[in-house]
């Protein structure tokens, strides 16, 4: 009878668990809402650890952030530089670059944007960081009250692209000088679209709308930004009418909610860009390119992405993801072939394949284990050990990690120089492929700001990544985003969650 | 009273050594976990640059001379500065512990108007369908893990019903569930351990007396038996209160609770070892505390005991 009646009870609370995910669609929760107030609430995985613009590197800062303040150049709906506090520029010699601003700028506490502003955010930024998008600016010089040079130590191509995010934020001079830096960590006055209301940390970050917007008053009356570090209660926050926006999907999570008919799945393109990264350092078979290129032959790219990805990713030919400058559309993925991945295995000695280990962190579980069952099936045995992505990325570092990991890259400036910079040339950080051919190619494409010349070198590094293979090149995923069906809002390619052009119905 | 005074700075004294074993442990675990320079800096930053970072955080230094620092630190009340905040550790988790305190105690009380209730109607029904459903329960809420409970009540109570919301801080309704889920374990523990104790002393000659000279049947329970059952439940919950700070971090996570779990595990995954620590030492310290206060509480409950 005891056992009965306690099996009964463990069924009950089962079914109540597995029916309420069914029944969700009826009942939504009335919101709370004045009517005449348009409130939008998004919600992302980890609250900003400062509010200070200039004293961070981190997304989830730069996404709340980026509604309080602007930067000089921004991108149009067509992912081109376009103007925001500057309205033109241009390189004057090969290492300065003029920027034009804008008269009619002022801060939410109505101090004016000019020249000196710029003069004063730059070197604040550098001196704040050592290690930061505008560290090699030697000075900036006012030239009058609106126009400014930015010289460079050395020629920089895409110094505008890197003032479309952290480094081309304006903070107010007066203003952090007279009331103190932590007073502005914490009370944030900007030129953006939204005023700084309040911050409870780790749990909402609350803006309103800035009626003197130069770009005219955003639709949104107010803005919060919620912290739900997790994504399943994220999700049912949607569900509920909670949260407006939930961001930072991953691909299983959107597969579940297709089909739900109060909250929209909004998948959008995305730079951010993964491969394998194959170690090609140390003697053995990932040494021998013909390897290399089975592998890329080996991997069913296309059924992963539409299978394990839900769809929710297109695939790359190398590093570069295709709305970056610098991508050569001529350059064509590695086709699906196993025929030619025997081949390529047994011209190089491995007819019967290879064991090897790679590491990737536990989140791409899924991932990496169709990637090694794609592998194995012309004989390379992959042991995939997984841990979480920070011992990873530690592990990779201290260059302790196993020959083959899987990783990804935003290159936020939508230049290929960002998808290349850490990896190709043989000096930096991540580099495990020597080639000296693409170090010269490297020097041509970061010192030259002429877009020809550096498009050649760019298509020169692209065939040699082709030809030598040191990566499995794999996709560049979408950014993933629920939103509830009364909100219209446009993601943007790079991801940061600027919500001046959003709306509600 | 003096004896029990000299008994409190003893304890005082043992719990100076049980936060200095915690500072070690969690000094030498958190520098076993990777290398926070890694994260720190951005992709394209040079070796140099990380070895001139590596410099400032006086990490380049051997292992037992950081941890030499770090003692003499401590001793000065130092508990030092988030990597990633770049502000006072002890004003970063200041700030959230009431969260989180609220989040506990509102678990100990609701665990508590549930479980004593329901301990003493189950042990004196004992075999009845109510104790049987009693103990079905209990059975329930010891073995399921918080976070499952958790997003199944969120499922349920937040998505189906749309009566509570499903996490974040806010007024009452966003604490019942959390509190709920966090404090269910213990709720299902006491349950079980006052029924089972009340039972035993329900069967003791003294009760038996206390009845054969007719003194009301409440009074007897309330009085006599109840009191001496209430030991071992004193006990459990000091304990357990260990078990709800832990407990809350996971709790925390699961509801968006913004709390001292949540910033543990934010701080874990970004290598903020001081912040780690501090927040251990912390809580660590309030686990002591707690025990001391419940130690001192026997006395009241159970005369016999003294200190000395």
């Amino acid at each position: 009878m005891k056992k009965a009646l306690s099996i009964i009870l463990i069924l009950l609370v089962i079914l109540t668990g597995c029916t309420s995910n069914n029944t969700s669609s009826g009942d939504e929760k009335e919101k709370e809402k004045d009517s005449s107030e348009k409130e939008l609430v998004v919600a992302q995985v980890s609250d900003a650890s400062t509010m200070d613009p200039q004293n961070q590197g981190s997304m989830p800062d730069m996404n709340i952030l980026i509604n309080i303040f602007d930067t000089l150049v921004t991108r149009d709906e067509n992912n081109n530089l376009a103007p925001s506090l500057a309205t033109e520029w241009e390189a004057i010699d090969d290492t300065t670059w003029q920027f034009k601003l804008r008269d009619d700028v002022t801060f939410h506490n109505g101090e004016k944007f000019n020249a000196e502003t710029v003069k004063y955010s730059i070197e604040r930024l550098n001196s704040l960081n050592e290690i930061v998008e505008l560290r090699n600016v030697k000075e900036v010089n006012v030239v009058d009250e609106y126009t400014v040079n930015i010289v460079t130590e050395a020629p920089d191509p895409i110094l505008p692209n890197k003032t479309v995010l952290f480094g081309g934020v304006m903070v107010p001079k007066q203003y952090i000088e007279e009331e103190g830096e932590d007073n502005f960590a914490k009370n944030p006055v900007g030129t953006g679209p939204f005023k700084f209301v309040s911050w409870k940390k780790d749990n909402e970050v609350v803006l309103e709308a800035n009626a003197d917007y130069f770009k005219g008053v955003p639709e949104i009356d107010k803005l919060v930004f919620r912290t739900i570090p997790n994504i399943a209660d994220m999700v049912a926050a949607a569900k509920t009418g909670e949260i407006d926006i939930a961001t930072g999907l991953t691909s299983d999570v959107a597969i579940q909610l297709e089909g739900d008919q109060n909250i929209s799945v909004v998948a959008a393109d995305w730079i951010r860009t993964f491969y394998l990264v194959i170690d090609t350092t140390k003697d053995g078979p990932l040494a021998k390119k013909e390897v290399r290129q089975a592998m890329n032959h080996a991997v069913n790219i296309q059924q992963i992405i539409d299978t394990v990805l839900g769809g929710y990713a297109k695939r790359v030919a190398t590093l570069i993801p295709s709305q970056n400058f610098g991508v050569d559309s001529d350059i064509k993925p590695f086709e699906y072939d196993l025929e030619k991945a025997k081949e390529l295995l047994a011209q190089a000695g491995y007819p019967d394949g290879f064991e090897v280990d790679l590491d990737a962190a536990n989140t791409d579980s899924a991932i990496v284990q169709a990637i090694a069952a794609e592998l194995e099936k012309v004989g390379i045995k992959v042991k995939v050990n997984l841990m979480d992505r920070t011992t990873l990325m530690s592990n990779i570092t201290a260059k302790t990690s196993a020959p083959l990991y899987y990783l990804g890259n935003t290159g936020w400036t939508m230049d290929a120089i960002s998808n290349f910079q850490s990896y190709i040339k043989s000096d930096r950080r991540y580099n495990v492929w020597k080639n000296d051919e693409a170090d010269q190619l490297m020097d041509v494409q970061e010192q030259n700001i002429d877009p020809e010349i550096r498009q050649e070198a760019l298509t020169g590094i692209q065939e040699l990544l082709i030809e030598e293979a040191p990566y499995v090149y794999l996709w560049q995923l979408d950014g993933l985003y629920a939103m509830s069906n009364d909100v219209e809002w446009e993601p943007n390619v790079i991801g940061v969650l600027n919500m001046y052009n959003a709306s509600l119905k | 009273m003096k004896s029990l005074l000299s008994y409190i700075l003893r304890r005082c004294l043992y719990a100076i050594f049980v936060l200095f074993g915690v500072a070690t442990v969690v000094f030498f675990i958190t520098r076993m976990t990777g290398d926070p320079v890694a994260i720190m800096l951005p992709p394209d930053a040079t070796v140099e640059q990380m070895e001139e970072l590596r410099i400032e955080l006086g990490m380049d230094k051997p292992l037992l001379t950081q941890y030499g620092i770090f003692i003499w630190d401590l001793l000065h009340f130092d508990l030092g500065e988030s990597l990633r905040y770049d502000d006072s550790t002890l004003k970063l988790i200041l700030e959230r512990l009431p969260a989180t305190l609220q989040l506990a105690s509102t678990s100990l009380i609701i665990a508590l108007l549930v479980s004593i209730p329901a301990g003493i109607l189950s042990a004196l029904k004992q075999g009845s369908l109510f104790d049987r459903l009693i103990m079905s329960f209990v059975l329930i809420g010891q073995s399921f893990p918080v976070f499952w409970v958790g997003i199944l009540l969120i499922l349920f109570f937040s998505v189906s019903l749309g009566l509570l919301p499903t996490g974040g801080i806010g007024g009452w309704e966003h604490l019942i569930l959390p509190a709920f889920a966090l404090g269910l374990h213990m709720m299902a523990l006491i349950t079980r351990l006052l029924r089972s104790s009340l039972i035993e002393v329900l069967s003791s000659d003294y009760i038996r007396t206390a009845r054969a000279k007719g003194l009301l049947s409440f009074k007897v329970i309330a009085k006599h038996a109840l009191r001496n059952s209430l030991l071992p439940v004193v006990t459990i919950v000091g304990l357990q209160v260990g078990a709800l700070l832990g407990g809350s971090v996971v709790t925390e996570m699961v509801f968006a609770w913004p709390g001292v779990g949540q910033m543990i595990i934010q701080a874990i995954n970004f290598r903020d070892f001081p912040l780690v620590q501090t927040a251990i030492i912390l809580l660590a310290g309030i686990f002591v505390l707690i025990n001391l206060i419940v130690d001192l509480l026997y006395v009241v409950i159970d005369p016999r005991i003294q200190y000395k």
